[in-house]
């Protein structure tokens, strides 16, 4: 099992609406070999308390990784990564899309905004569980994460 | 040049012309006439001149034969009488009867007497030198052969021309025998011209031929001047016409020409007549030109102008409601009213123009709403449905997954068909999607190098390719124009259905391309197991299977969306194909630059 150098898991932050792919989330990335802590926001505005560590989410952790979808209710995920990656402190943290929709503007218009990768979510539970370890290995293995400390 | 310059021009010229001819001819027939008439005048005239010299001869002649026939001449031929000279052959006698020359020759040609005077200076003169040359026994002058012969005419002679007459010298009674020869001479110089001119009330003038300083217009009249045509009239000046005589000596020689200037009365009156009736003529052509000139503007070019010039501005103002004024009942009338007509009708159908240009932007405004909202339907149709669709399918898997041996068969098939319905569905609805996106999300057209999209294609579908063992070969391909995204669509609809559907043996497809008139016509050969044509048509329909699902996968919209895109570059798609024996798909794609996108 690797871990990363400090040996403390991979934050990754999850944002999405649906509970039902919250759950699928989750569930397979409890399989992965990486130690990992999956946090789980609802919306946008969440997100934004979230990455800026205030209110009741003060002492989360900085994330590694955010794992976004787009149709998110109040702040849209595009907002979001537009936020992102506008704010100096956040804009190094990966970002990938993760979303329903296949639809060739949301491709265009995420990439515009700087997302690092654009994923759909296939139908099939087969390949959502190979998907999201193909996430995990590249992402957490392969790719060099930003250390910021 | 406007219309009325125009007529004016042609009316004006051809008057004129008119009266140029008129003119021409009047002076060619009447003055010809009155010019032909002068002629026969000049020809009379000098006529009378020529009959008043002979007039003088004749008087000479008498003369002279009042002297040679009479016995006192008898006798003193023959006796050279002195009394005889004394008495009559004295200067008086030449004075009296106006005569420069005496002579006297008996028989035998011997001169008795002669003698020459100058009347002008009243003295006696020598003989004319070239006098004697003409007094040879043969010589006109002294071969009197006859009683009654007689010699009269002109002489030429080296001091001027001379009237001589020479007459027998007879007896009182005119008897014989022959005893000599009288002759009389008087010059023709000038003072004796004058004298004729006076008689004649014509100035004459006369030239001997043989005159060096001959002034160049007897010259003239000397080229023209003949023996059978003695007189030549010719005009000298608007007032005089000149007409000359040539006279012939004694011996018939021509030695003299005589000029005679004739007044031009009849032809001055001639002309001046004629010229009165060309000014009235030319006057009268003016007045009638004027009246049809104004009647003409009046009746025909003043309105023709009128209805030129309404037209012209209503077709310069646009203005729908616009006619020609119409006054009158001719062909001018009908034209204008014609005219009205056409404007209604034009009037009419701009109107009703107008009105489908109307229908049309609101069909169209409709058209564009109604897609609009087609597609953001479409839109929300797939996003939406897919989510609910990826809970089910997901959780239903996660079941399988989870709980694999602790259910029995029955469940493991009940979460399968249950898995595979919603794979089903969500296959569907990605290809709505994309039916509905060929058109609405459609990108502008350019040229498209087909070979590219191919070799594209070949390369998106190699595992295919490979898993079914296919060949797949194509001729050179022409550039088209068109949205490259949805031809790579159309080509790899077309090929992956070719190697699909093959039979036993493994697929073998080949691409070709056709030029016909307008459009390409691509071919999409298969060697796969072919369709039944009378199912031809309806491949071609949404979600149209003729296969089971087991057997060949699909949803049945490939095909569809090939006719969509097809359809949306302006061409047509069918197919030829057989059971067994393979299908070839054939599409048309207007040629580069016929279509606009």
């Amino acid at each position: 099992m690797k871990v990363d150098r400090f040996g403390k898991p991979v934050e990754i932050l999850l944002v999405e609406d649906n509970p039902g792919d919250v759950r699928l989330t989750q569930e397979t990335f409890k399989e992965n070999k990486i130690l990992n802590h999956l946090s789980v926001v609802w919306d946008g505005e969440e997100a934004m308390t979230f990455l800026h560590q205030e209110g009741e989410y003060a002492n989360a952790m900085r994330p590694d990784l955010i794992l976004l979808d787009l149709n998110l209710p109040k702040m849209d995920g595009r907002e979001v990564l537009a936020e992102i990656k506008a704010d100096e402190h956040l804009k190094r943290i990966p970002v990938v899309v993760l979303t329903t929709s296949s639809a060739e503007q949301d491709i265009l218009k995420s990439y515009d905004l700087h997302a690092n990768c654009y994923i759909t979510k296939p139908v099939d539970l087969e390949q959502f569980i190979t998907i999201v370890k193909t996430i995990e290995e590249f992402w957490l293995t392969i790719a060099k994460l930003p250390y910021e400390g | 040049m406007t219309l009325r310059k125009k007529t004016f021009l042609m009316l004006g010229v051809t008057l004129i012309s008119l009266f140029g001819v008129l003119f021409v001819i009047s002076r060619v027939i009447v003055l010809g006439g009155f010019a032909d008439q002068e002629k026969q005048d000049t020809h009379r005239s000098v006529e009378r001149v020529l009959s008043a010299l002979d007039n003088d001869l004749f008087t000479l002649d008498t003369t002279t034969r009042d002297w040679a026939s009479w016995d006192d001449t008898y006798d003193f031929i023959q006796n050279g009488d002195e009394d005889y000279i004394e008495s009559n052959l004295g200067d008086p006698t030449f004075i009296t009867l106006r005569l420069n020359l005496m002579q006297y020759i008996d028989a035998l040609g011997n001169i008795v007497f002669e003698k020459a005077y100058d009347l002008n200076e009243e003295r006696q003169i020598p003989i004319p030198e070239g006098l004697h040359q003409h007094l040879s026994t043969d010589d006109i002058l002294l071969n009197h052969l006859e009683l009654d012969s007689s010699a009269t005419g002109l002489l030429s002679l080296p001091e001027g021309p001379m009237l001589v007459a020479s007459l027998p010298i007879l007896t009182s009674e005119d008897q014989g025998p022959i005893r000599g020869t009288l002759i009389f001479g008087r010059f023709l110089n000038t003072t004796e011209v004058q004298r004729l001119a006076q008689t004649t009330f014509y100035s004459l003038v006369a030239h001997e031929l043989r005159d060096p300083q001959m002034p160049p217009d007897f010259q003239v009249a000397l080229s023209s001047l003949s023996e059978e045509s003695p007189i030549f009239a010719r005009t000298l000046t608007s007032q005089t016409v000149a007409g000359y005589a040539l006279l012939q000596d004694i011996y018939d020689e021509p030695v003299l020409v005589l000029r005679a200037d004739i007044p031009r009365d009849i032809y001055a009156r001639g002309r001046t007549t004629v010229n009165f009736f060309m000014g009235a003529l030319l006057t009268a052509v003016l007045v009638f030109g004027v009246v049809i000139l104004l009647l003409l503007d009046r009746l025909v070019l003043s309105r023709l102008a009128r209805l030129s010039a309404d037209v012209n501005h209503i077709s310069a103002s646009s203005n729908p409601t616009a006619r020609v004024s119409v006054a009158g009942r001719d062909e001018l009338s009908d034209l204008g009213s014609t005219i009205n007509g056409m404007l209604g009708a034009l009037e009419r159908s701009q109107a009703e123009y107008k009105r489908v240009e109307e229908d049309m932007a609101h069909q169209a405004q409709e058209l564009a709403r109604s897609n609009t909202e087609l597609e953001h339907f479409a839109y929300v149709t797939s996003h939406d449905l897919q989510e609910p669709l990826r809970m089910v399918a997901s959780y239903t898997q996660l079941l399988a997954r989870r709980y694999k041996g602790q259910l029995d068969t029955d469940a493991d098939e009940f979460i399968a068909y249950a898995v595979n319905g919603v794979t089903r569905m969500q296959a569907l609805i990605n290809d709505l999607l994309a039916y509905s996106r060929v058109n609405s999300k459609g990108n502008p057209f350019g040229p498209i190098d087909c070979s590219f999209v191919v070799d594209q294609v070949l390369s998106n579908l190699q595992e295919a390719i490979r898993d079914s063992s296919a060949v797949v070969t194509h001729d050179a391909l022409p550039t088209v124009l068109g949205d490259s995204m949805q031809l790579t669509q159309l080509f790899q609809n077309l090929v992956g259905n070719a190697i699909k559907f093959h039979g036993e043996n493994p697929p073998r497809v080949h691409l070709s391309a056709e030029r016909k008139g307008k459009e390409w016509l691509f071919s999409i050969r298969d060697n796969g197991i072919g369709i039944d044509p009378q199912y031809a048509e309806r491949i071609f329909l949404l979600f149209q299977r003729l296969h089971s699902r087991n057997e060949y996968p699909g949803t049945g919209i490939g095909l569809t969306v090939c006719k969509r895109i097809v359809e949306r570059h302006g061409g047509s798609i069918w197919v030829d194909s057989e059971p067994g024996k393979g299908s070839t798909f054939c599409f048309t794609i207007p040629t580069e630059g016929d279509r606009e996108p």
